[in-house]
């Protein structure tokens, strides 16, 4: 019914009021999330309802149509994700599919003019896997690349080595898309790796449960220690929540009013903007391994530094001071 | 002499119908508060699901005072003091008069919960008793404009003679306490009278009165609490009441009114009313949609009188005709609309469309539809401001 509707709505941009750009995810990602509520075949995916046990098939054409009626700029191909601590034979049997539902949400796509197919290299932790899949869907021509089926549980150190293996071979004058980062750290260390747009729930998750997101770290409004702090929850942000309320307050109302994810949430993101602004900024002037030290100190005053930063960072060239 | 906060009764209408003002300082700013008004409903210091910011979008702050009461504020009140701030800065609105209660309006009051040590409020963490001197502290500490004074609210038509008689001597204890310890040149006063007690024992209320009377030089305001009994409000009563109160000093009754029940109470003589209806009506995912062609602004008579039936089924989308007991001469219609309903899901009208807010000029019933269906934060965000606008209109 959904679909149905955003098309008679002309499009999510008209049923949202939202004049900017939207991207849409393909449902892939709900394969890991909903594993036992989901059968992958060739064909695509069965999910079952929890609440009627009904069916639905999600393939790759269906996906694709349905973000076409969506109307969304960036449309996500339907890949075979598996969970990022998964090894052995499945994992190569998802990367293998996924390339050739590339092919399918290729075909499929009705808007290529107006929305761009991202596809998105899978692999798990195996060097090889991701390097062969990135080499067949750069044969692809898409407009950019998604590098998916991390941060999930896996260790921090094979993360960013899988990161960088994709950076590494996929073309760089194309968008290269980190699906599901994620925490201030891992945003710095990954544009240092070569990534460029990333997406997650956790600033405004984490502000619905009372933490404020800053260049110090977080910090959890809702403990008692914030009772009398007056000061804003950021010193240096501007946004509204930080020019209006204080630390104090946001402790007495996190958790209890919604007013208080609503002021968390803005700041987060407020800070997710101001941070990848930084981002830019420093490597248009040729100061980004300035900014990540500077950065990393904030993060981590007495240099206690998580070696996993280190060693991806080293591995461009930035060493932290 | 013209204190600044002051009530300034301006002219009156027919009935005991009244407008009047109030110019007061707060934050640096000057509000201009002009009556009948309502005060906005908070909750925690807060208006639900709207942030200081949103509420810019959404009112006239300048012309505005907010509505806060001890028992949401309870858990942390003793961190207002150390800031340095009035309330009002403290919970976002730097520039707004606040009225301080001591419940909030849209809770339940349990009897049998007061004594000689203080009368109980319901907290976040359970139930306190507040006595007159935490409530001396609390009013000093949080500065608000205005405050109601404490209040024995325990009482009802069926109360015993007894009860009416510990309510009435502990309201009067109360307002001496804070007629001598709260310097009322920095805020305004507001005594309680209950309702209950004249209809109960008219012989003890009118000896209450004619005490508070004696000293009203030395407070600001009335509230009037218990103003509906068996969950209706009799005119009558109340008019009789106010009747016996001077006209420059103003009237608040706090509490959740239907609209209709708003206008009646302005007919007696009510000037200020709190937006706690607001609030409960977010609280089910419904909406006012309001119709309103055409209102008299003329200050001289009486308000407009809207229709008495609220939950007309939605799809009756307009209510002609002339529904005023005194036959104004305009047509409105009063819905509250549930947008929860399967109905709106391929609704791609606003809520309303004689409705200019936020929420109205940018949304439709289906995204609010899907919204509220998938507890989205965002759903409650735009009914509030909605709800508000459509509220303050009327």
């Amino acid at each position: 019914m959904g679909p149905g509707l955003l098309e008679e709505a002309r499009g999510l941009h008209n049923f949202m009021n939202w004049k900017r750009n939207i991207l849409t995810d393909s449902g892939g990602f709900q394969m890991v999330s909903l594993l036992n509520l989901a059968e992958i075949t060739e064909e695509g995916v069965k999910f079952k309802s929890p609440y009627d046990g009904s069916e639905c098939m999600l393939t790759p054409e269906e996906s694709i149509h349905i973000q076409n009626k969506i109307g969304a700029d960036i449309i996500m191909q339907l890949d075979d994700v598996v969970s990022s601590t998964t090894t052995g034979d499945r994992v190569v049997e998802a990367m293998e599919r996924t390339i050739r539902w590339l092919d399918r949400c290729i075909a499929a796509h009705k808007h290529p003019e107006r929305q761009s197919l991202f596809p998105i290299v899978q692999g798990g932790l195996n060097a090889e896997l991701r390097q062969r899949c990135a080499e067949e869907l750069i044969k692809r021509n898409t407009p950019g690349f998604a590098i998916g089926g991390l941060s999930g549980g896996e260790a921090k150190e094979d993360f960013w080595k899988m990161v960088s293996i994709s950076t590494e071979i996929l073309p760089k004058g194309k968008p290269r898309y980190l699906m599901g980062v994620g925490f201030s750290e891992d945003l710095v260390v990954c544009s240092a790796l070569g990534c460029d747009m990333y997406d997650c729930v956790f600033p405004t998750r984490t502000a619905r449960f009372g933490t404020a997101l800053l260049f110090t770290g977080q910090i959890t409004l809702k403990h008692k220690k914030f009772a009398q702090d007056y000061s804003p929850v950021d010193e240096t942000c501007h946004c509204s929540t930080c020019t209006t309320y204080s630390r104090a307050y946001i402790h007495s109302i996190a958790t209890q009013e919604t007013v208080a994810c609503h002021l968390l949430s803005i700041h987060n993101i407020a800070f997710q903007m101001r941070l990848m602004a930084k981002i830019r900024d420093s490597i248009k002037n040729g100061i980004f391994p300035e900014f990540v030290q500077e950065f990393m100190l904030g993060m981590y005053p007495t240099k206690n530094y998580p070696q996993w930063s280190l060693n991806a960072l080293s591995s461009v060239g930035i060493q932290l001071i | 002499m013209n204190k600044l906060n002051q009530f300034i009764l301006e002219t009156l209408g027919s009935g005991n119908t009244r407008i009047g003002y109030f110019q007061i300082a707060a934050g640096g700013g000057v509000t201009l508060l002009q009556t009948p008004a309502f005060l906005i409903h908070t909750l925690s210091g807060s208006i639900p699901h709207v942030t200081s910011e949103v509420a810019d979008m959404v009112f006239n702050l300048g012309s505005q005072a907010i509505q806060i009461s001890i028992d949401t504020t309870y858990t942390f009140h003793e961190n207002v003091k150390p800031s340095g701030y009035t309330i009002s800065k403290f919970v976002g609105f730097p520039k707004i008069p606040s009225f301080l209660t001591i419940h909030n309006p849209l809770r339940e009051l349990l009897p049998g919960f007061n004594d000689r040590s203080g009368i109980s409020v319901w907290t976040r963490m359970g139930r306190r008793t507040l006595d007159i001197s935490k409530f001396i502290q609390i009013v000093n500490d949080f500065q608000p404009t205005f405050f109601q004074v404490l209040s024995d609210y325990d009482v009802s038509v069926s109360s015993s003679v007894k009860r009416i008689r510990k309510s009435t001597s502990r309201n009067l204890e109360y307002l001496n306490e804070v007629i001598q310890k709260i310097d009322s040149s920095a805020r305004s006063a507001f005594g309680t009278i209950e309702v209950s007690w004249f209809l109960v024992s008219p012989f003890d209320a009118e000896i209450a009165l004619t005490h508070m009377l004696e000293k009203q030089h030395d407070f600001n305001g009335f509230i009037l609490n218990g103003v509906k009994t068996s969950g209706k409000i009799n005119p009558i009563n109340i008019s009789n009441i106010i009747a016996k109160l001077p006209e420059n000093k103003p009237r608040f009754t706090p509490g959740e009114f239907k609209l209709w029940e708003i206008m009646d109470l302005v007919r007696s003589g009510v000037d200020l009313f709190d937006s706690s209806v607001v609030t409960r009506v977010s609280e089910e995912g419904q909406v006012f949609s309001l119709q309103l062609e055409k209102l008299n602004h003329s200050k001289a008579t009486a308000t407009p009188v809207l229709p008495s039936n609220e939950s007309i089924p939605a799809k009756s989308n307009q209510i002609n005709g002339d529904f005023s007991s005194d036959n104004e001469n305009f047509s409105a219609a009063q819905l509250v609309l549930n947008l929860r309903e399967k109905q709106y899901f391929g609704d791609f009208s606003p809520i309303s469309t004689t409705c200019n807010c936020y929420t109205c000029r940018k949304y439709t019933r289906a995204y609010l539809h899907h919204l509220l269906c998938t507890s989205e934060l965002l759903g409650p965000v735009l009914l509030m401001m909605q709800e508000q606008i459509t509220f303050s209109e009327s």
